[in-house]
């Protein structure tokens, strides 16, 4: 499903150079759930676009789905993301201007399946979106938002979705409720999720954790 | 002072931001600036009076018939009964093989000494030589530095004229007041343009009031003393033109100030977190205030400064193009001085920091006023943005409205340029709701399954918070450019026709040919051929407005031919019949519209005649004077004694009139200047006509230029925040082709859209133009005839500088991975 | 105004020779001029003998002319007056057998002068006109016969159809002169047979003089008239190459003596550059006409006085003595201020002469030009 090979990467800050990412070598297998444990600014969202193709690896190999990022274009990219890949960041989840139901089904549509189906009702049920449907993206609470991207998310039916502290806005209590719709959502849909995140409860909703501290990856008991 | 440091700060991390808000405060000043010095150097030299190498004739003394010379005769004779204050001028108009028309002067030097001619050094003349080469072969062409650029000649270059002649060697001579005519020799002019021994006009100098009482007592009777004092008023004369240019200034300066408010806007959004902190760490309000008003009136000075020295290198490269219009529009010189005086930044800085004052207030309190332990939410959220379209919506209508008013009662030329600026700014404020409207239609007809489109016309509303006030900036410009340009396509047109119809005859003749003699000759040679003749005179008239006018009366020849040729704007019953009989007179639309006379008011034409009923009302474009026309045998009567000003000739259509013409000059020993066909006459007042407005379409296409620059500023600054919406759009599986795409389709329909305004309102402020300032302002009026093909071409402008402005930030945004925006964004 | 001055400096400055600079400055500028110019003229040469009344009027194939009137003159209570009507033709190009295409590029350029001295004031002006072919369009001119020579309104013509009796007009301002002039005397030839010669190497002029002219008219200065008679002296000379370049300025005399006598004397100053000695002329005139050569090294000039005029130090208190003729003449000026301050500034005013006996006293105008400011 995911398989990174000997990631590095390193940023240069003024004159100094900080290598975040040390010859990381990662795999998630179908179905997998792992969060990725670690300070804040330490690398983990670096290691989750790379995963993702959203940035270029100093060196190493990130293969998805079986394909080598490397061999692909720009546009072999984005439309591998469009198929395949659903994202839920901390914020600026949201398209501005479309309303909550056209926001769920932009990558749908961009992939030409249709509006509704049974996976399409079963989100807006579990995630109780459908007295928001209709409504504008840029009145809702933090928490209905980050509901919103989670059903945008896995409105294809992605492959692999990675989620950057889908959380990381909300207060606890509603941080569990948000998590624990993804988790049990990600399951259903079959599909495996990387999740980034410092918080440890956040990463309990995940099968499997790492810690990523000083570039190198840890097993977390 | 740390405050302010740490405020200025921002710019250093933004520098295009600050950039911004200096190019909006240098664009508000360049052009008002421009027009401001370029008027006043108009002015200056309105006030020292008509010069010829800097002596100020008091008179002149020229022909009572049309065009027809001074001959030298009766010069010599003046001036061998001791009238040494008279100096021959030649003036010639003259085609170079460009087709670029040229104003010649020809004059006598050595009829000048004694003048106080010059007061010149001829140490600062030219080349050193002083003015030692000027009077003998190979002689010299004296212009203005200013005028040759313009033509883009050299120093000595050889310019060959549509005759075939070449003028004699360019010399630039700075400050002598030449403008826009170049000076020559007499008797060089005469030959180069084949008039041996004509003479235009005598120039008379300033000489003891009794000598000058002798001198117009000793002319004959075809000779006229026209003084100053009656010559129409240059000041006064181009008051609207000068009105037109402030009133362009003004406009860009308004583009200017809804730039500098968009950047101020942008600069104190995006400062609101850094506010905020400051705040929190127990910085006041009012020490924040003083910061940043500090902070502001640097950018302000700076701005003003460098809009102020481009303004006067603006208004220094405008200068000959004014002085060609107004040369060309009346007749009127003035001097392209090689520096303009840097006098009166005063009143621009003024204007300047109060705009930008109240740009500021806005922004600055709501970036103050924001509550401390919240963190700020998107500023462009719906209905904030609705709301402040809405306030603009009531602005629009009031503005309409005002518009209207003084559309219909406006009597002064003031009033119809404060109802056009009214119009301007409705149309404008107009922008946002017709936009939002717009967009809405779209959607609804988008089906929302094209995830991009609809997603673009969605973004596209979203950005009408952000991007609206540009988008009303250039379509203020577009607006005024669209209105201008019909105005002069109409004018144009109208010009034409009226051309065509006023030049009636074929063929003029301006000899003082013995119509008898000519008669005969046409009977013998040529009998389908019919000969009218053409008199003219001038009088000093009170209009009903208590003025005194000077009046120009014409006959009109007898003939279907001519009397067809009088287009009537009014007119009494039977009023043809009774022009006639000569039981009436036509009045000219300036005589009707600005002077005050009434079609069937009692005029007082001449004193052995009682008075005349006005009959009717004809166009008579371009004529600085009013006009009055007679019947001819009504004028004849009036004034018996006076020779007539020229013969047309005219006959049936398929007539070889170039050999008719060769005939004649052969028969008549004409020369080339006393006879001329309609074609030529027709071709040059055109040519005239076209090159009266380059300046306006100079300053339109910089005012275009200036909303393009704010464009260009305004999207830079938009695009910052959208940011986060590519890297979004980035991870959702949008191609960086396809957001490309989506970004340029974006501004290019936002341009598209704008038209919906642009055109309507451009069509209403041409007619505005058309039917209530140019006829309070110059007393002609003229249909309006749209020019479809330049509303496409506005379009295709509007949308192409649009994507234009948007290429580079959008090419700068795109080259960014998206992880790196979403990093930015996270910022 | 000065606009035409470097033109007509250049010009004229044939005649009036007055070099505002000192001319070690700048000894040859003005006067190279004329030098290149004499080439294509006709070059005036000893042998030519002046015919009449054709030589009265204006030779275009010549650079330079002019016809110069100057009169001593009294009103009815014997005050002393004096007046100066002067006209230069100078040539632009030389002659050209093609006619111009345009009358107003006739190539002869003329310039005049008019001057009133009276017993406690002195006027002067100028004017500047181009000659036309058709002297009826012509602001300028001078015709033989029947004579007239005129700038706009100030005129010398004859009245008659002999050349004399002359009128001689101008007017400008509210000064004004008005005479009539006629002799019964003969014209003289000046020189050798009409040539004079103006330079030791052999330039030279022709050069004749009606010196016996009986004057009467008016004058009105400053809008005053007055009655006026006394005796005028009009000399008319052309030439195309009058000075060398090496010459300053010169000095000249044209006396009218009480014993009916006429003395014209001049001498041309070289630069002080120069190697030559100045070029000294004179010539005693009988009452019937008859001249007489002096001898040139028996001409000598001594200045008594010199006087700051205008920033000239000007020599205008004169001996001569002339042993050749045992006669000594003390000339001075009737007042210092009689500069002429046209474009090419020189001082020209009546004089007295006062000596012994009759052939030694008596009026008459005295030429300095070429004296640089101090």
């Amino acid at each position: 499903m995911l398989e990174l090979k000997s990631i590095s990467k390193s940023f240069h800050d003024g004159e100094s150079e900080l290598l975040v990412l040390d010859g990381i070598d990662l795999t998630l297998k179908p179905g997998e759930s792992l969060a990725l444990l670690g300070a804040s600014g330490n690398g983990k969202s670096t290691l989750l676009q790379i995963a993702a193709g959203l940035e270029d690896p100093d060196a190493g190999s990130v293969q998805v789905l079986g394909q080598d990022l490397s061999t692909l274009n720009e546009s072999g990219l984005a439309l591998m993301r469009r198929k395949h890949l659903g994202f839920v960041f901390q914020q600026f989840n949201l398209l501005p201007g479309l309303n909550v139901r056209n926001n769920i089904l932009f990558q749908r549509r961009l992939n030409g399946l249709g509006d509704r189906d049974a996976w399409i009702d079963e989100l807006t049920g579990v995630l109780e979106l459908a007295p928001l449907l209709n409504r504008p993206v840029e009145v809702l609470s933090g928490g209905q938002q980050q509901r919103v991207a989670i059903a945008r998310a896995l409105a294809h039916q992605p492959k692999l979705v990675f989620a950057d502290e889908p959380t990381g806005n909300l207060h606890d209590t509603l941080s569990r409720q948000v998590m624990k719709l993804m988790a049990r959502l990600v399951e259903e849909s079959g599909c495996s999720l990387l999740l980034v995140t410092h918080n440890r409860a956040m990463a309990e909703f995940a099968n499997r954790r790492l810690l990523l501290e000083e570039g190198h990856l840890h097993a977390l008991r | 002072m740390t405050i302010f440091w740490t405020l200025l700060s921002h710019y250093r991390r933004h520098p295009v931001q600050g950039l911004f808000l200096l190019t909006g405060i240098v664009i508000a000043n360049v052009l008002l600036v421009g027009t401001l010095l370029i008027n006043a150097q108009a002015r200056a030299s309105y006030s020292d009076g008509e010069r010829i190498l800097g002596a100020g004739p008091v008179a002149q003394i020229q022909s009572t018939a049309e065009r027809e010379p001074v001959s030298a005769r009766d010069y010599v004779r003046l001036r061998r009964e001791g009238f040494d204050m008279v100096a021959p001028v030649l003036r010639r108009m003259v085609r170079t093989a460009g087709g670029e028309p040229l104003e010649l002067l020809g004059i006598d030097l050595f009829a000048m000494t004694g003048m106080a001619a010059a007061g010149a050094d001829s140490e600062s003349a030219p080349g050193g030589n002083g003015f030692a080469d000027f009077p003998f072969p190979p002689y010299q062409t004296w212009a203005a530095p200013g005028r040759l650029e313009q033509l883009g000649w050299s120093e000595g270059e050889p310019i060959e004229l549509d005759s075939g002649d070449v003028l004699p060697g360019i010399v630039p001579v700075p400050d002598r007041q030449l403008g826009h005519r170049m000076l020559l020799d007499i008797g060089a002019l005469q030959a180069l343009t084949d008039s041996d021994g004509e003479i235009s006009y005598l120039a008379v100098f300033p000489a003891a009031s009794g000598r000058l009482a002798d001198l117009r007592a000793a002319l004959p009777d075809y000779l006229e003393f026209v003084t100053g004092a009656e010559a129409p008023d240059p000041a006064e004369l181009t008051r609207s033109f000068h009105l037109n240019l402030a009133a362009m200034g003004l406009l860009a300066f308004v583009v200017g100030i809804f730039l500098t408010y968009n950047a101020l806007a942008f600069s104190y959004t995006d400062r609101r977190e850094l506010i905020r902190k400051l705040r929190l760490a127990g910085v006041t309000r009012s020490e924040l205030k003083t910061g940043l008003s500090l902070e502001l009136l640097i950018f302000l000075l700076g701005g003003s400064l460098i809009g102020f020295l481009l303004g006067a290198q603006m208004a220094a490269w405008l200068l000959p193009g004014v002085g060609r219009t107004l040369a060309q529009l009346y007749g009127v010189y003035i001097a392209y001085p090689d520096g303009l005086v840097p006098a009166g930044i005063w009143l621009p800085l003024l204007m300047t920091a109060i705009a930008a004052g109240l740009c500021a207030l806005f922004p600055l309190r709501e970036s103050l006023d924001t509550p401390l332990l919240e963190r700020w939410q998107t500023r462009w959220q719906e209905q904030v943005v609705v709301r402040r379209d809405r306030l603009m919506l009531l602005a629009s209508v009031v503005f309409l409205l005002a518009a209207l008013v003084l559309g219909v009662t406006a009597g002064s030329l003031w009033l119809a340029l404060a109802g056009m600026a009214s119009l301007l700014l409705g149309a404008a404020l107009l922008l946002p709701t017709v936009l939002r409207i717009l967009l809405a239609g779209l959607q609804r007809l988008i089906p929302a399954r094209k995830a991009r489109l609809s997603w673009l016309i969605a973004d596209s509303r979203w950005l009408l918070g952000p991007a609206s006030l540009a988008l009303m900036a250039m379509t203020l410009a577009l607006v005024a450019n669209s209105g201008l340009n019909t105005m002069i396509s109409s004018f144009r047109v109208a010009t034409d026709e009226w051309l065509d119809q006023r030049l009636a005859a074929d063929l003029y003749l301006r000899s003082r040919q013995e119509p008898a003699e000519l008669r005969a000759w046409l009977a013998g040679q040529s009998p389908e051929l019919s000969m009218a003749e053409r008199y003219r005179t001038s009088l000093t008239a009170e209009n009903p407005r208590g003025n005194a006018v000077q009046i120009e009366v014409v006959s009109l020849q007898p003939g279907n031919r001519f009397e067809n040729s009088v287009d009537l704007i009014r007119s009494e019953q039977n009023a043809q019949q009774r022009f006639r009989a000569g039981e009436g007179v036509y009045i000219s639309e300036r005589a009707w519209r600005l002077d005050g006379w009434q079609s069937g008011q009692p005029l007082n034409v001449c004193e052995n005649r009682p008075d005349l009923p006005v009959l009717g009302v004809y166009h008579d474009y371009g004529n600085p004077q009013s006009q009055w026309m007679l019947d001819q045998a009504l004028f004849e009567n009036c004034w018996p004694r006076l020779a007539s000003a020229g013969q047309a000739i005219y006959g049936p259509k398929d007539t070889a009139w170039e050999s008719v013409s060769a005939q004649l000059s052969e028969a008549f020993e004409l020369d080339e200047g006393q006879l001329i066909d309609q074609v030529e006459l027709k071709q040059i007042g055109l040519a005239v006509f076209d090159r009266t407005f380059t300046v306006t379409h100079a300053l339109n296409a910089l005012t275009l230029l200036v909303a393009g620059i704010g464009m260009f500023c305004a999207v830079s600054a938009i695009h910052h925040h959208r940011v986060g919406q590519q890297a979004l759009l980035a991870s959702l599986g949008v191609s960086r082709r396809e957001r490309g795409w989506l970004l340029l389709s974006q501004w290019g329909l936002l341009g598209l859209l704008c038209m919906s305004l642009v055109w309507p309102f451009g069509t209403v402020l041409a007619a505005y133009l058309a039917a209530i300032v140019t006829p309070v302002a110059f007393g002609w009026s003229f249909p309006l005839h749209p020019d479809l093909q330049h509303y496409i071409l506005l379009a295709v402008i509007a949308s192409g500088s649009l994507i234009l402005a948007v290429a580079l930030p959008s090419f700068r945004l795109l080259k960014t991975s998206p992880a790196a925006l979403l990093r930015e964004q996270a910022l | 105004m000065n606009v035409l001055r470097v033109v007509l400096a250049g010009l004229f400055g044939a005649i009036a020779a007055a070099c505002d600079r000192p001319p070690q400055q700048e000894p040859a500028s003005d006067f190279a001029v004329l030098a290149q110019a004499a080439e294509g003229y006709t070059r005036a040469e000893k042998g030519r003998v002046p015919r009449f009344p054709e030589d009265h009027g204006a030779h275009p194939d010549y650079r330079i002319e002019w016809w110069y009137l100057t009169a001593n003159l009294q009103d009815a209570k014997g005050r002393a007056y004096g007046a100066q009507w002067t006209l230069f033709r100078t040539a632009v190009s030389p002659p050209d057998p093609v006619e111009p295409p345009v009358a107003t590029q006739h190539s002869q350029i003329y310039m005049a002068h008019f001057a009133l001295t009276w017993p406690d004031g002195h006027t002067a002006f100028q004017r500047y006109a181009r000659g036309e072919r058709e002297p009826d369009e012509s602001r300028a001119g001078v015709i033989a016969s029947p004579f007239a020579a005129w700038l706009d309104d100030w005129s010398l013509h004859s009245t008659s159809s002999g050349w004399l009796p002359l009128k001689a007009q101008a007017r400008q301002e509210s000064h004004k002169l008005e005479l009539s002039l006629d002799s019964d005397r003969p014209l003289v030839l000046q020189g050798e047979q009409g040539f004079s010669q103006k330079h030791p190497q052999g330039g030279g002029s022709y050069y004749y003089s009606q010196p016996f002219l009986q004057a009467a008219g008016e004058l009105t200065i400053g809008g005053e008239s007055v009655a006026v008679s006394g005796r005028a002296w009009l000399d008319h000379e052309w030439s195309s190459q009058f000075l060398q370049p090496d010459q300053a300025g010169w000095d000249w005399f044209a006396l009218h003596l009480e014993s009916g006598e006429k003395l014209m004397l001049f001498r041309l100053r070289q630069h002080e550059s120069s190697q030559q000695s100045n070029y000294r002329h004179g010539v005693l005139i009988s009452p019937e006409g008859i001249s007489f050569a002096l001898e040139p090294s028996l001409i000598n000039f001594r200045v008594l006085e010199t006087e700051m005029v205008a920033g000239r130090a000007l020599p205008l208190y004169w001996k001569i003595e002339l042993p050749e003729i045992g006669r000594e003449v003390e000339v001075r000026a009737t007042h210092p201020d009689q500069w002429m301050e046209v474009d090419f500034p020189y001082w020209e005013g009546s004089v007295t002469v006062s000596g012994k006996d009759p052939g030694s006293r008596g009026v008459g105008y005295l030429e300095l030009t070429g004296y640089p400011v101090k």
